[in-house]
């Protein structure tokens, strides 16, 4: 059978497949990426590999320690808190909130914006230099802040916090996407297209995005982070998810009264948000070092 | 110079106006009544609340309602708390100081240590200590306040004991508010116990400050190292070395101004993400700070609270960003030809 690739064939890697042979070069995001892909994994499964359901209480076991504590039981792996329910459930379960609603805020935050601001970045003259401007302000304003307002609006509920969250990241993907839509504009292959005769929805699906879709996925990585720390901060003022469900940032404001009793219930969760965010930490700062490469390799 | 500072104060002017719609249609937003929410007055109390409706315009239309709303925030007439019943803007002094002491003291710390490190890390690039410090930053960076706050309270109050879990000082000192900044009250009252008061609103204080400070301190130390590494390979420190100058003169003469160029761009945004942080350690911390009381207002639904909170907040952070800003735009002039240009 003959091969393929007879003759030598240069091929220029696609912008997102040269990032990702950039990215494979840094041992950190790769470890990042796959820590990430786990706690995916993880949120997935949880229904299935907790060893309890989060709400489950059992009261021969209030504040019980860790295994590895001479007090400890095995079969609360890593303790119990004050109502005896298990602590490593409630984190894999929790996950859903934490990680999981994030998640799909900053998907529908992302179609939003990119939308808008793709719309923005092809209009001319005062009104995307306005919106620009307006946005530049906005931005300065904590998200938290934001949402902590819309919160005092809608009332503190789940669905509540998921559209306080979604509003406040749309304003950050518009920015971005606006500019880098801006500064792809004036470019000679833009041009080209143009007189070519392409229409306006070919340029900015076919021509423009392909060439942007970096900056939107490093968007992507920080509204993300943004948006897990928000929940949880929400959740740890109790002004996000009620009580009796498994957020991380509501267990968090839990232990804190817990923290002379039963020190461990706050580490679980803390340790579960930290890992989360820096390996999505990681990933945004190699995939920004690999953008800088990318241009400076052009 | 002059043709940026009046546009980006004519900007400042145009949000705080947007600002204050902002805030004016919140009123109708909440639930409730749009003036209760507004002046805290609540129509049990009938003859102040028929006064307040003809003294905020509520017999006439949308537009002689906004404009006499903007009179009354402008004279400082922010209406009373729904739960205390004080005025706000009477109670919001205090808070203020107190928040302003937190921020201003966690930032100097900030720029005090991250400077001096991010130069560091620069000149040992790729040694040892350089990535030390530029993981526990990547670290530092995402470790959510909260926690970080109680790994501090269970590390150094609970486990150490070297200072206490929370408040500003033992009420014991009897210190009277005036400023609001603890360290200012007791510096201009005349309790006989003032450096025993000192030490113990000290005591007080650095935990709080340090959890603050470490956010700002680990982006600064990383945007330092990067813009150090970054001007090192211009021409002009190739120019003075050939020159034979010293390494000394070159860092502090040709290096660091230029380096310190990003740092004061990045200021606005640290402060931003300060005050996000403020809000929230706080509460932890239950300083009688206007985070903390703008938290407390949302529980409790106290419209005239959480109006004055977002104000005070939102509008100094809009402030400092467009002081920072001008000043940036003042001190770096290839900025300012930047802008203009496009």
């Amino acid at each position: 059978m003959p091969s393929k690739s007879i003759y030598y064939q240069y091929r220029e890697p696609s912008p997102l497949r040269l990032l990702w042979l950039h990215m494979n070069a840094n041992p950190f995001a790769v470890v990042a990426f796959y820590i990430f892909s786990f706690l995916i994994l993880l949120m997935v499964l949880s229904p299935v590999i907790a060893p309890y359901s989060p709400d489950a209480q059992f009261s021969g076991a209030i504040s019980q320690p860790p295994a590895w504590h001479e007090l400890g039981q095995i079969q609360y792996l890593f303790g119990t808190d004050d109502l005896g329910r298990d602590l490593l459930s409630r984190v894999l379960a929790g996950s859903v909130y934490s990680l999981g609603y994030p998640l799909l805020a900053t998907t529908v935050a992302a179609l939003i914006g990119i939308s808008i601001g793709a719309w923005a970045g092809m209009s001319h003259g005062v009104q995307s230099s306005t919106l620009n401007h307006l946005l530049d302000v906005v931005l300065s304003i904590p998200s938290l802040l934001l949402a902590l307002v819309i919160i005092a609006i809608l009332g503190p509920a789940l669905h509540n916090i998921m559209i306080a969250i979604t509003l406040v990241l749309i304003p950050q993907f518009i920015h971005s996407v606006h500019n880098a839509f801006y500064e792809e504009r004036t470019k000679d292959y833009v041009a080209a297209s143009r007189l070519n005769g392409c229409s306006r929805w070919y340029i900015l699906t076919r021509v423009i995005f392909p060439n942007i879709t970096t900056v939107v996925v490093m968007q992507v990585t920080f509204a993300l982070s943004t948006a897990i720390l928000d929940i949880a901060a929400l959740g740890f003022l109790g002004l996000g998810v009620q009580a009796p469900a498994p957020e991380w940032g509501t267990m968090l404001a839990r232990s804190l009264d817990q923290v002379y009793l039963a020190p461990w219930t706050m580490i679980l969760p803390g340790v579960a948000l930290f890992l989360t965010v820096l390996s999505i930490n990681v990933l945004g700062d190699s995939l920004r070092a690999a953008i800088q490469e990318r241009v400076r390799g052009t | 110079m002059i043709r940026y500072s009046l546009r980006r104060l004519i900007l400042l002017v145009i949000t705080l106006w947007l600002l204050s719609l902002l805030l004016f249609s919140l009123n109708y937003w909440y639930p409730g009544d749009p003036l209760t929410n507004m002046s805290g007055i609540t129509a049990n109390n009938t003859i102040a609340y028929q006064q307040a409706e003809l003294a905020r315009g509520f017999d006439h239309g949308l537009l002689s309602q906004y404009v006499h709303f903007l009179e009354h925030l402008i004279h400082g007439d922010w209406g009373i708390s729904l739960v205390t019943e004080q005025p706000v803007f009477d109670e919001i002094k205090p808070l203020m100081g107190a928040t302003l002491e937190l921020g201003l003291l966690a930032m100097a710390l900030a720029l005090f240590l991250g400077i001096p490190l991010g130069v560091y890390a620069a000149i040992q690039q790729r040694g040892l200590l350089d990535r030390v410090i530029m993981g526990l930053s990547l670290s530092a960076y995402s470790i959510p306040v909260f926690w970080l706050a109680q790994l501090f309270i269970l590390l150094f109050a609970l486990k150490l004991n070297w200072s206490p879990i929370s408040g500003q000082i033992n009420p014991l000192y009897a210190i009277n508010v005036q400023t609001g900044s603890v360290l200012v009250d007791i510096l201009i009252s005349d309790s006989p116990y003032k450096t025993a008061a000192f030490y113990n609103a000290l005591h007080h204080l650095w935990v709080p400050v340090v959890v603050l400070a470490i956010m700002p301190l680990t982006m600064l130390i990383r945007i330092m190292r990067n813009s150090v590494l970054d001007v090192l390979q211009q021409n002009y420190i190739k120019a003075a070395r050939a020159r034979g100058l010293t390494d000394r003169h070159i860092m502090f003469r040709h290096t660091l101004p230029n380096a310190l160029q990003p740092i004061v761009r990045q200021l606005g945004l640290q402060f931003s993400v300060l005050m996000t942080n403020i809000i929230i350690t706080e509460v932890i911390f239950n300083w009688p700070g206007v985070g903390s009381w703008l938290v407390k207002s949302i529980y409790e639904r106290d419209f005239p609270v959480i109006q004055a909170g977002l104000l005070v907040l939102a509008s100094l952070i809009l402030m400092v960003n467009v002081f920072v800003d001008v000043v940036h735009a003042w001190r770096y002039p290839q900025i300012r030809k930047e802008i203009d240009a496009e």
